[in-house]
Protein backbone atom coordinates (compact mmCIF):
# COMPACT_ATOMS: atom_id res chain seq x y z
CA UNK A 1 0.00 0.00 0.00
CA UNK A 2 1.73 3.33 -1.30
CA UNK A 3 2.05 5.38 2.38
CA UNK A 4 0.43 8.92 0.72
CA UNK A 5 -3.20 6.55 0.50
CA UNK A 6 -2.58 6.07 5.09
CA UNK A 7 -1.58 9.09 5.66
CA UNK A 8 -3.95 11.56 3.61
CA UNK A 9 -7.37 11.58 6.21
CA UNK A 10 -10.14 10.33 4.37
CA UNK A 11 -13.41 12.14 3.89
CA UNK A 12 -17.05 10.56 4.29
CA UNK A 13 -18.50 9.08 0.91
CA UNK A 14 -20.93 12.00 -0.61
CA UNK A 15 -22.25 11.80 -3.84
CA UNK A 16 -21.78 14.41 -5.92
CA UNK A 17 -24.14 16.72 -5.90
CA UNK A 18 -24.97 20.54 -7.93
CA UNK A 19 -24.45 22.21 -3.94
CA UNK A 20 -25.58 25.64 -2.88
CA UNK A 21 -28.17 27.53 -1.12
CA UNK A 22 -29.93 28.90 -3.84
CA UNK A 23 -29.92 25.81 -6.14
CA UNK A 24 -31.91 24.22 -2.70
CA UNK A 25 -33.96 27.29 -2.56
CA UNK A 26 -34.98 26.91 -5.95
CA UNK A 27 -38.73 26.91 -6.61
CA UNK A 28 -39.79 28.73 -3.13
CA UNK A 29 -41.18 31.67 -4.89
CA UNK A 30 -44.22 30.01 -5.92
CA UNK A 31 -44.71 29.75 -2.31
CA UNK A 32 -44.18 33.65 -2.36
CA UNK A 33 -45.66 35.10 -5.19
CA UNK A 34 -49.32 33.99 -4.38
CA UNK A 35 -49.66 35.19 -1.07
CA UNK A 36 -52.13 37.22 -1.14
CA UNK A 37 -54.42 35.01 -2.38
CA UNK A 38 -54.50 33.94 1.36
CA UNK A 39 -55.93 37.13 2.58
CA UNK A 40 -58.34 36.87 -0.08
CA UNK A 41 -59.40 33.60 0.55
CA UNK A 42 -60.09 34.52 4.16
CA UNK A 43 -61.89 38.02 3.46
CA UNK A 44 -64.05 35.68 1.26
CA UNK A 45 -65.09 33.52 3.60
CA UNK A 46 -65.87 36.67 6.00
CA UNK A 47 -67.91 38.48 2.87
CA UNK A 48 -69.85 34.97 2.27
CA UNK A 49 -68.75 35.28 -1.46
CA UNK A 50 -69.08 31.82 -2.48
CA UNK A 51 -67.60 32.50 -6.29
CA UNK A 52 -64.73 34.14 -4.67
CA UNK A 53 -64.28 31.18 -2.09
CA UNK A 54 -63.89 28.51 -4.73
CA UNK A 55 -62.03 31.37 -7.24
CA UNK A 56 -59.32 31.74 -4.57
CA UNK A 57 -59.07 29.03 -2.27
CA UNK A 58 -58.27 26.66 -5.54
CA UNK A 59 -56.09 29.49 -6.81
CA UNK A 60 -54.50 28.75 -3.20
CA UNK A 61 -54.09 25.00 -3.61
CA UNK A 62 -53.49 24.98 -7.05
CA UNK A 63 -50.41 27.48 -6.25
CA UNK A 64 -49.24 25.16 -3.36
CA UNK A 65 -49.64 22.14 -5.80
CA UNK A 66 -47.35 24.28 -8.61
CA UNK A 67 -44.93 24.70 -6.19
CA UNK A 68 -44.35 21.26 -4.92
CA UNK A 69 -44.06 19.79 -8.04
CA UNK A 70 -41.38 22.37 -9.18
CA UNK A 71 -39.52 21.20 -6.20
CA UNK A 72 -39.86 18.00 -7.03
CA UNK A 73 -38.87 18.55 -10.62
CA UNK A 74 -35.94 20.58 -9.72
CA UNK A 75 -34.63 17.90 -7.62
CA UNK A 76 -35.25 15.38 -9.85
CA UNK A 77 -33.23 17.82 -12.51
CA UNK A 78 -30.33 17.77 -9.96
CA UNK A 79 -30.11 14.51 -9.58
CA UNK A 80 -29.72 14.14 -13.34
CA UNK A 81 -27.03 16.59 -13.39
CA UNK A 82 -25.08 15.13 -11.10
CA UNK A 83 -25.14 11.43 -12.83
CA UNK A 84 -22.74 10.96 -15.78
CA UNK A 85 -24.96 8.57 -16.72
CA UNK A 86 -28.54 8.42 -15.97
CA UNK A 87 -31.92 8.08 -17.79
CA UNK A 88 -34.45 11.61 -17.80
CA UNK A 89 -36.98 11.97 -14.90
CA UNK A 90 -40.24 9.52 -15.55
CA UNK A 91 -42.41 12.76 -15.09
CA UNK A 92 -42.37 16.05 -16.73
CA UNK A 93 -42.53 17.89 -13.10
CA UNK A 94 -41.43 21.18 -14.05
CA UNK A 95 -43.52 21.40 -16.91
CA UNK A 96 -46.57 19.91 -15.30
CA UNK A 97 -46.01 22.55 -12.21
CA UNK A 98 -45.59 25.10 -15.46
CA UNK A 99 -49.21 24.62 -17.36
CA UNK A 100 -50.68 24.45 -13.20
CA UNK A 101 -49.49 28.03 -12.44
CA UNK A 102 -50.48 29.29 -16.40
CA UNK A 103 -53.96 27.94 -16.01
CA UNK A 104 -53.98 29.08 -12.48
CA UNK A 105 -52.80 33.03 -12.99
CA UNK A 106 -55.30 32.57 -16.08
CA UNK A 107 -58.27 31.77 -13.91
CA UNK A 108 -57.42 33.79 -10.84
CA UNK A 109 -57.11 37.06 -13.39
CA UNK A 110 -60.37 36.10 -14.94
CA UNK A 111 -63.37 34.88 -12.38
CA UNK A 112 -60.75 36.44 -9.36
CA UNK A 113 -59.68 39.55 -10.38
CA UNK A 114 -62.37 40.33 -12.98
CA UNK A 115 -59.90 40.97 -16.08
CA UNK A 116 -61.72 40.10 -19.62
CA UNK A 117 -61.53 36.33 -20.60
CA UNK A 118 -58.65 37.56 -23.23
CA UNK A 119 -56.42 39.55 -20.83
CA UNK A 120 -57.14 36.81 -18.14
CA UNK A 121 -54.80 34.38 -21.04
CA UNK A 122 -51.85 37.05 -21.56
CA UNK A 123 -51.60 36.76 -17.68
CA UNK A 124 -51.54 32.51 -18.13
CA UNK A 125 -49.24 32.87 -20.85
CA UNK A 126 -47.14 35.31 -18.76
CA UNK A 127 -47.09 33.03 -16.55
CA UNK A 128 -45.72 30.35 -18.65
CA UNK A 129 -43.36 32.02 -20.46
CA UNK A 130 -41.95 32.80 -16.89
CA UNK A 131 -42.28 29.79 -15.67
CA UNK A 132 -40.30 28.10 -18.49
CA UNK A 133 -37.62 31.14 -18.60
CA UNK A 134 -36.89 31.28 -14.88
CA UNK A 135 -36.74 26.73 -14.34
CA UNK A 136 -36.16 26.23 -17.93
CA UNK A 137 -37.59 22.82 -19.39
CA UNK A 138 -36.88 18.79 -18.02
CA UNK A 139 -34.23 16.75 -19.13
CA UNK A 140 -35.57 14.40 -21.52
CA UNK A 141 -32.59 12.78 -22.68
CA UNK A 142 -30.22 9.94 -21.85
CA UNK A 143 -26.85 10.76 -20.36
CA UNK A 144 -24.30 7.98 -21.28
CA UNK A 145 -20.62 8.26 -21.85
CA UNK A 146 -19.26 7.21 -24.96
CA UNK A 147 -17.78 3.90 -25.78
CA UNK A 148 -20.51 2.35 -23.50
CA UNK A 149 -19.63 -1.22 -25.15
CA UNK A 150 -23.21 -2.05 -25.61
CA UNK A 151 -24.66 -1.41 -21.47
CA UNK A 152 -27.77 0.43 -21.52
CA UNK A 153 -27.60 3.55 -19.09
CA UNK A 154 -30.34 1.33 -17.05
CA UNK A 155 -27.76 -1.32 -16.33
CA UNK A 156 -24.97 1.00 -15.35
CA UNK A 157 -27.04 3.53 -13.80
CA UNK A 158 -28.18 0.50 -11.56
CA UNK A 159 -24.74 -0.47 -10.49
CA UNK A 160 -24.04 2.95 -9.87
CA UNK A 161 -27.21 3.79 -7.89
CA UNK A 162 -26.39 -0.02 -5.80
CA UNK A 163 -22.83 0.95 -5.32
CA UNK A 164 -23.59 4.24 -3.67
CA UNK A 165 -26.41 2.64 -1.77
CA UNK A 166 -23.95 0.54 0.17
CA UNK A 167 -21.15 2.86 0.23
CA UNK A 168 -23.62 5.10 2.48
CA UNK A 169 -24.82 2.07 4.19
CA UNK A 170 -20.91 1.19 5.33
CA UNK A 171 -20.45 4.45 6.38
CA UNK A 172 -24.05 4.60 8.43
CA UNK A 173 -22.62 1.52 10.38
CA UNK A 174 -18.87 2.89 10.61
CA UNK A 175 -20.67 5.36 12.97
CA UNK A 176 -21.95 3.17 14.85
CA UNK A 177 -17.91 1.35 15.65
CA UNK A 178 -16.29 2.96 18.66
CA UNK A 179 -13.01 2.39 17.43
CA UNK A 180 -11.05 4.89 15.52
CA UNK A 181 -8.68 2.70 13.43
CA UNK A 182 -11.33 1.01 12.30
CA UNK A 183 -13.28 4.37 11.43
CA UNK A 184 -10.46 5.65 9.85
CA UNK A 185 -9.69 2.41 7.29
CA UNK A 186 -13.93 2.16 6.71
CA UNK A 187 -13.49 5.85 4.96
CA UNK A 188 -10.60 4.81 2.89
CA UNK A 189 -12.47 2.24 1.95
CA UNK A 190 -15.87 4.21 1.28
CA UNK A 191 -13.30 6.83 -0.44
CA UNK A 192 -11.91 4.06 -2.70
CA UNK A 193 -15.01 2.91 -3.66
CA UNK A 194 -16.27 6.32 -4.44
CA UNK A 195 -13.68 6.79 -7.08
CA UNK A 196 -14.04 3.18 -8.22
CA UNK A 197 -17.90 4.19 -9.19
CA UNK A 198 -16.58 7.48 -10.57
CA UNK A 199 -13.97 5.10 -12.50
CA UNK A 200 -17.32 3.14 -13.91
CA UNK A 201 -19.33 6.39 -14.76
CA UNK A 202 -15.89 7.27 -17.14
CA UNK A 203 -15.41 4.24 -18.43
CA UNK A 204 -18.29 1.99 -18.63
CA UNK A 205 -16.67 -0.83 -20.63
CA UNK A 206 -15.62 -2.96 -17.47
CA UNK A 207 -18.88 -2.76 -15.81
CA UNK A 208 -19.42 -6.69 -15.46
CA UNK A 209 -16.43 -7.69 -13.91
CA UNK A 210 -16.41 -4.47 -11.92
CA UNK A 211 -20.15 -4.62 -10.98
CA UNK A 212 -18.91 -8.49 -9.48
CA UNK A 213 -16.05 -6.86 -7.95
CA UNK A 214 -18.51 -4.23 -6.27
CA UNK A 215 -20.76 -6.14 -5.75
CA UNK A 216 -19.08 -8.77 -3.64
CA UNK A 217 -16.43 -6.42 -1.56
CA UNK A 218 -18.49 -3.67 -0.79
CA UNK A 219 -21.24 -6.39 0.38
CA UNK A 220 -18.70 -8.03 2.15
CA UNK A 221 -17.77 -4.45 3.75
CA UNK A 222 -21.11 -3.53 4.46
CA UNK A 223 -22.23 -7.05 5.61
CA UNK A 224 -19.03 -7.07 8.09
CA UNK A 225 -18.81 -3.44 9.32
CA UNK A 226 -22.84 -4.01 10.51
CA UNK A 227 -21.84 -7.18 11.90
CA UNK A 228 -19.24 -5.58 14.24
CA UNK A 229 -21.15 -2.70 14.85
CA UNK A 230 -23.78 -5.32 16.22
CA UNK A 231 -21.75 -7.74 17.70
CA UNK A 232 -19.27 -4.27 19.37
CA UNK A 233 -22.90 -3.44 21.36
CA UNK A 234 -23.25 -6.88 22.46
CA UNK A 235 -20.11 -7.76 23.87
CA UNK A 236 -16.51 -7.03 22.90
CA UNK A 237 -14.06 -10.10 21.67
CA UNK A 238 -10.54 -9.94 21.00
CA UNK A 239 -11.13 -12.48 18.28
CA UNK A 240 -13.85 -10.54 16.54
CA UNK A 241 -12.09 -7.47 16.44
CA UNK A 242 -8.94 -8.86 15.34
CA UNK A 243 -10.85 -11.07 12.67
CA UNK A 244 -12.89 -8.07 11.42
CA UNK A 245 -8.49 -5.66 11.19
CA UNK A 246 -7.99 -8.63 8.83
CA UNK A 247 -10.90 -8.45 6.70
CA UNK A 248 -10.92 -4.53 6.75
CA UNK A 249 -7.06 -4.91 5.69
CA UNK A 250 -7.59 -6.71 2.83
CA UNK A 251 -10.32 -5.17 1.68
CA UNK A 252 -8.98 -1.68 1.68
CA UNK A 253 -5.48 -3.18 0.37
CA UNK A 254 -8.09 -4.72 -2.77
CA UNK A 255 -9.46 -1.71 -3.36
CA UNK A 256 -6.39 0.38 -3.72
CA UNK A 257 -5.06 -2.24 -6.37
CA UNK A 258 -8.18 -2.37 -7.88
CA UNK A 259 -8.48 0.93 -8.45
CA UNK A 260 -5.40 0.82 -9.92
CA UNK A 261 -6.18 -1.83 -12.09
CA UNK A 262 -9.46 -0.57 -13.77
CA UNK A 263 -7.76 2.59 -14.32
CA UNK A 264 -4.84 0.78 -16.18
CA UNK A 265 -7.76 -1.38 -18.20
CA UNK A 266 -6.27 -4.53 -16.32
CA UNK A 267 -8.84 -6.30 -15.04
CA UNK A 268 -8.00 -10.27 -15.46
CA UNK A 269 -7.36 -10.81 -12.02
CA UNK A 270 -10.55 -9.46 -10.84
CA UNK A 271 -12.86 -12.73 -10.25
CA UNK A 272 -9.82 -14.59 -9.14
CA UNK A 273 -10.01 -11.76 -5.82
CA UNK A 274 -13.49 -12.12 -5.40
CA UNK A 275 -13.23 -15.92 -4.89
CA UNK A 276 -10.31 -15.13 -2.25
CA UNK A 277 -12.53 -12.13 -0.45
CA UNK A 278 -15.56 -14.51 -0.39
CA UNK A 279 -13.58 -17.30 1.18
CA UNK A 280 -11.74 -14.89 3.25
CA UNK A 281 -15.23 -13.70 4.88
CA UNK A 282 -16.50 -17.39 5.30
CA UNK A 283 -13.05 -18.38 7.12
CA UNK A 284 -12.97 -15.38 9.61
CA UNK A 285 -16.74 -15.60 10.50
CA UNK A 286 -17.18 -12.48 10.43
CA UNK A 287 -20.63 -12.59 8.47
CA UNK B 1 -29.21 35.37 -24.33
CA UNK B 2 -27.63 34.34 -21.23
CA UNK B 3 -29.34 32.29 -18.25
CA UNK B 4 -29.17 35.53 -16.49
CA UNK B 5 -31.20 37.76 -18.80
CA UNK B 6 -33.18 34.72 -19.03
CA UNK B 7 -33.89 34.14 -15.49
CA UNK B 8 -34.31 37.77 -14.85
CA UNK B 9 -36.72 38.08 -17.53
CA UNK B 10 -38.83 35.10 -16.38
CA UNK B 11 -38.79 36.25 -13.07
CA UNK B 12 -40.09 39.46 -14.10
CA UNK B 13 -42.97 37.69 -16.12
CA UNK B 14 -43.70 35.69 -13.52
CA UNK B 15 -43.66 38.28 -10.71
CA UNK B 16 -46.07 40.70 -12.85
CA UNK B 17 -48.97 37.77 -13.98
CA UNK B 18 -49.16 35.78 -10.29
CA UNK B 19 -48.29 38.54 -8.10
CA UNK B 20 -50.38 40.88 -10.04
CA UNK B 21 -53.34 38.66 -10.37
CA UNK B 22 -53.21 37.75 -6.49
CA UNK B 23 -53.23 41.13 -5.13
CA UNK B 24 -55.85 42.79 -8.06
CA UNK B 25 -57.59 39.32 -6.65
CA UNK B 26 -57.57 40.54 -3.03
CA UNK B 27 -58.22 43.82 -3.99
CA UNK B 28 -61.61 42.91 -5.92
CA UNK B 29 -62.90 41.01 -2.85
CA UNK B 30 -62.09 44.00 -0.43
CA UNK B 31 -63.51 46.83 -3.00
CA UNK B 32 -66.65 44.32 -3.90
CA UNK B 33 -67.62 44.43 0.06
CA UNK B 34 -66.92 48.49 0.30
CA UNK B 35 -69.26 48.62 -3.02
CA UNK B 36 -72.05 46.30 -0.62
CA UNK B 37 -71.81 48.16 2.08
CA UNK B 38 -72.39 51.98 0.48
CA UNK B 39 -75.39 49.78 -1.62
CA UNK B 40 -76.65 49.23 2.12
CA UNK B 41 -75.85 52.81 3.43
CA UNK B 42 -77.72 54.67 0.66
CA UNK B 43 -80.92 52.15 0.74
Amino acid sequence: MKNTEQLRKPKPYQKKQAQGVLYNSRGLLLYILPLALIPAAFLSFVYGDFSKIITNVGGCVAFILAAVLLRRGIAAEKHYLDKKITRPPKWPLKTIASIIVAVTTGWIAWLGAGHSFFTSIAFGLGALGGMFLLYGFDPWQEKMVAGSHGYTTEEVSQTVDEAEAKIIGIEQANKQINNRSFNQRIRVICEHAGEIVDIIQDDPGDIRRARKFLNVYLDGALKVSEGYADMQRKHQSEELTENFDNVLQTIESVFIEQKQKLLEDDVLDLDVQIEVLAAQLKHEGVV
Amino acid sequence: MSKTLRSSIGLILLITTVSLASCQSMLQVISADKNDVSIVKQK
